[in-house]
């Protein structure tokens, strides 16, 4: 059952966020803002509100580029240096995230000005908010290296509610705490339309080429333009009546769009599509005894979607003859390992297991051994069928 | 040529008596909403004195204006930040004011007077705060510093006063040459408005037919840019909506024929309302000027509406002919262009201010020789009581000919008048003043009219606006006026 959550929560939660947010956007522009008070108080709010936003933006963008580029992502971080740096400069600004978001706590208490200008709402935020970054920064710290493992375990998942055909049980074997920043991160999602979080979407990037001044004319003299302040009084106008239409056509159209496939996957879940053999490359000039990684291209066909995704297989021509071809995900958290060729063995950067060139394990967390794919050879051409096998458990079981 | 029309007003400060009745007016019509106590978009203030909100003039510290750019204006930029600094400070805006420079709005517990328990000593009503509901002590208030009171810290800290020497200020601050007069200000409805520019959601906008420059509330996102761009400090945000409030130069009384209220209540009868026509294209040019051709540029943008081929153009850039019939009415045509009387408020923030000031001349009884004003060349010499550095730092970008032509042209009209009417003064002797002063009788008498004995009619001159002909006809812009201020239509609440 728990790993319907998964599906259904951020499908619910996206469904009120996009619908709610339309319809909050129509009706009620008037609130379509963050609900400044700096006015009142802007001691502490410097030391709040830049840290916290500046910290927390470029967080969030760190999570939403694996979901879309993992490949990239991966790129980035197969050096161990690279990614040591990326981790050290992701914890420096979480950091800064949890100071600010404490100053905007504190000064909402302290400040009795900014106090009375503070709504439940904005608790109710400030809550979630806290208990979302304070998960992420316990994540961070004892489950090494989040910024590694994140590409294989929870970006699929949330690539795959992306690509409407959700994949609850890639997220399920995680520890209990990322599975609560997951939830947790669909729960704000799902508040958006109910609190101050609808400012996201108003940052005024237009303001980089928009003209200094602007200029509307009322009347029938020059390009008649709409009075700006809009609105209609108590009756039902036709105007009013096809404005009201139109909201509700849109944040229906809106709710649908998202709900569908929720739905479709609580009636009747998807089974996974067909695997296929995927040509690797030619066998010849590989060495004896020393893991070679391969890339290639993988042509997949998801829901309605045909996509080229690239992957990489380690692949190891045995000195007793025939092959191996091991997936290149740890089977502990999902992290990329590395072939040392001085020692002689694969080893996780993320959390120190240690296989042979078996992929037996020597040393570290990793549950079982590394996952070997199935493959065959025509021609000394190396096909491989890529599969994907759940983190964190001793039994290899497909995912 | 780009004609666009401007409603524009002239304060003659020689007749202000600083009563507070215009800002009364205003706050009991448009800012007595939950939000808006502590704005005052019509306010009086004393000077020299530090103004509302403290030290406003003070672009150092708000940053408030343009910088000059290149000549042709084409690199004007805001004071405050660029563009990407912009978007950049939208989490916190370095260069806003906080409510303790305006004054923490208050009330009294007057429930209290009536509900206090049997006690030996009579109850009092204690001040409240109106944004927290607590006891508060009362540290400042909307008009503070007024007739120089506390003049040695408030009108001190007077920003104007660095164009003057050391001992002009002792003397400025003692007792028998003390001076002050009073500066009514609302939202100077500018063509080169800065709070237009520096807002990033671009909410702000100025009305193409009569210039009047609001702020769009549905399109307000609370960035609070435009209160630091504006210098001048007419931009305000109602804590209690989120929003940036301003003077509306009362447009819903102006669309239904009335006079604007701070207008309409005014005792001393100092201000006059009418049409300007100008040209838009020449904004730019203009606002980027030196600091001391910005006056004369300005006037230079300012058009005939007598010109035949102004008319032309003006028809064809869309203004009605209702429109040109009252710019040639206008009275503030005559004050700003015809005689060049009235200047506009800090020109050197390059926002074209579209609110012009009749210098105030002050009293100037004590230099008066054989019953005859002393108008030679010694009488600005010294013996004024304002000096002129000081009003040239308020209305002419420190150039200080410009205040004396006018107070010479004042004087003229004064000593002119008093030949008629008293006749103590040889009518050619009144005529040769006139002349060196640039005025003709014609336009003495003109003068003497339109500033003495002016009715209403003749003081407040704009055109019909024609509310039947523009969008949304049947809605009663003052309907929601105690939610969200006027022409806001619907019903305003603000939940989170």
């Amino acid at each position: 059952m728990a790993p319907v959550y998964f599906a259904v929560i951020p499908y619910a939660a996206m469904v009120i966020a996009v619908a709610g947010g339309i319809y909050r956007y129509f009706a009620d522009r008037f609130s379509y803002s963050s609900f400044s008070s700096q006015l009142l108080e802007d001691q502490t709010l410097f030391w709040g509100s830049v840290p916290w936003h500046y910290g927390i933006t470029i967080i969030l963008f760190a999570h939403v580029i694996p979901i879309f580029a993992p490949s990239l992502w991966v790129w980035l971080h197969s050096d161990p240096m690279r990614m040591l740096i990326f981790e050290l400069i992701g914890s420096a600004l979480g950091l800064l995230a949890i100071f600010g978001l404490l100053a905007l706590i504190l000064r909402r208490i302290l400040s009795r000005r900014a106090a009375a200008v503070t709504s439940v709402m904005d608790w109710v935020l400030l809550a979630g908010l806290l208990l979302q970054v304070s998960a992420g920064a316990y994540i961070t710290l004892f489950y090494r290296w989040g910024s590694m493992w994140y590409v294989y375990t929870a970006a699929p998942w949330l690539r795959s509610l992306f690509m409407f055909s959700p994949r609850p049980d890639l997220i399920t074997a995680l520890p209990w705490v990322v599975r609560f920043h997951a939830l947790n991160a669909f729960v704000l999602i799902g508040l958006f339309p109910f609190t101050r979080l609808v400012h996201i979407f108003t940052v005024p990037v237009s303001y980089l080429w928009r003209p200094y001044q602007v200029v509307i004319w009322n009347g029938p003299g020059r390009e008649a333009g709409a009075i700006g302040t809009g609105g209609n009084g108590g009756g039902v106008t036709r105007r009013g009546f096809f404005r009201k239409a139109v909201i509700w056509a849109l944040s229906g159209a809106a709710g649908i769009v998202t709900a569908v496939p929720a739905l479709r996957f609580i009636i009747n879940a998807q089974p996974l599509s067909g695997l296929v053999w995927s040509k690797v490359g030619d066998v010849g000039p590989l060495p004896v005894d020393s893991p070679v990684s391969m890339n290639f291209e993988m042509r997949s066909t998801e829901a309605y979607m045909h996509q080229m995704v690239l992957h990489d297989v380690w692949v190891v021509r045995r000195s007793a003859g025939g092959f191996a071809v091991f997936s290149p995900i740890c089977p502990h958290l999902g992290c990329h390992y590395k072939w040392d060729p001085e020692m002689a063995h694969f080893e996780c950067p993320c959390h120190g297991s240690v296989f042979t060139i078996d992929g037996r394990v020597i040393a570290g967390p990793a549950p079982r051994p590394l996952d070997t794919l199935p493959y065959r050879i025509e021609n000394g051409t190396l096909y491989v069928k890529w599969e994907r096998f759940q983190v964190g458990i001793p039994k290899k079981v497909r995912v | 040529m780009n004609i666009r029309a401007q409603v524009s007003m002239v304060f003659h400060l020689d007749k202000c008596i600083g009563c507070h009745t215009c800002s009364v007016a205003c706050k009991n019509i448009w800012t007595s909403r939950p939000g808006t106590e502590y704005m005052w978009w019509n306010n009086v203030e004393t000077k020299p004195g530090t103004g509302y909100p403290a030290l406003w003039e003070d672009q150092g510290r708000y940053r408030g204006g343009w910088t000059g750019g290149r000549r042709d204006g084409t690199k004007a930029k805001l004071k405050l930040q660029g563009r990407a600094q912009g978007l950049a400070n939208i989490f916190f805006n370095p260069r806003l004011p906080a409510i303790d420079d305006y004054y923490e709005p208050w009330t009294y517990s007057y429930r209290h007077l009536t509900d206090a328990p049997q006690a030996d000593v009579q109850p009092v009503a204690l001040p409240v705060s109106q944004i927290t509901g607590g006891r508060m002590n009362i540290e400042a208030g909307p008009n503070w510093d007024d007739d120089l009171g506390g003049s040695e810290v408030y009108a001190a800290a007077d920003p104007n006063l660095a164009a003057l020497t050391d001992e002009e200020k002792r003397q400025l601050f003692s007792l028998e040459r003390m001076m002050f007069f009073y500066v009514p200000r609302i939202c100077n409805h500018c063509i080169n408005p800065a709070c237009v520019g520096a807002c990033p959601a671009g909410a702000i906008y100025k009305r193409g037919e009569d210039g009047i420059v609001l702020v769009s509330q549905d399109k307000c996102r609370a960035w609070r840019m435009c209160i630091s761009g504006c210098p001048y400090k007419k931009v305000y945000f109602n804590w209690r909506t989120g929003k940036s409030e301003k003077c509306i130069l009362c447009y819903p009384r102006q669309e239904t024929g009335q006079a604007p209220a701070c207008f309409h209540s005014c005792v001393g009868r100092i201000r006059y309302l009418g049409l300007l026509l100008y040209d838009a294209d020449g904004i730019a040019r203009a606002s980027a000027r030196p600091a001391r051709e910005l006056v004369s540029a300005q006037r230079g943008l300012i058009l005939d509406p007598f010109d035949p081929e102004v008319t032309e153009q003006a028809r064809r850039d869309g203004l009605d002919d209702k429109a040109i019939q009252a710019a040639r009415r206008s009275p503030v045509y005559k004050y700003v262009k015809e005689w060049e009387l009235a200047l506009p408020l800090h020109p050197e923030f390059r926002t074209l201010p579209m609110l012009f000031y009749v210098p105030s001349l002050l009293p100037v009884a004590a230099i008066v020789e054989g019953g005859l004003y002393n108008t030679g060349s010694d009488y600005f010499g010294g013996v004024m009581r304002a000096p002129l550095k000081y009003l040239a730092s308020l209305f002419a970008a420190g150039d200080g000919r410009e205040i004396e032509r006018i107070n010479r042209k004042l004087v003229a009209v004064r000593v002119y008048r008093r030949a008629q009417s008293v006749g103590d003064i040889d009518a050619k002797k009144a005529e040769g003043v006139l002349e060196a002063a640039g005025l003709s009788p014609q336009a003495a008498e003109d003068i003497y009219r339109l500033t003495a004995l002016a009715g209403f009619e003749d003081r407040f001159v704009v055109p019909p606006f024609m509310r039947e002909r523009m969008v949304e006809v049947l809605e009663d812009p003052q309907r929601r006026k105690e939610d969200a201020g006027a022409g806001y239509l619907r019903k305003i609440r603000r939940r989170f």
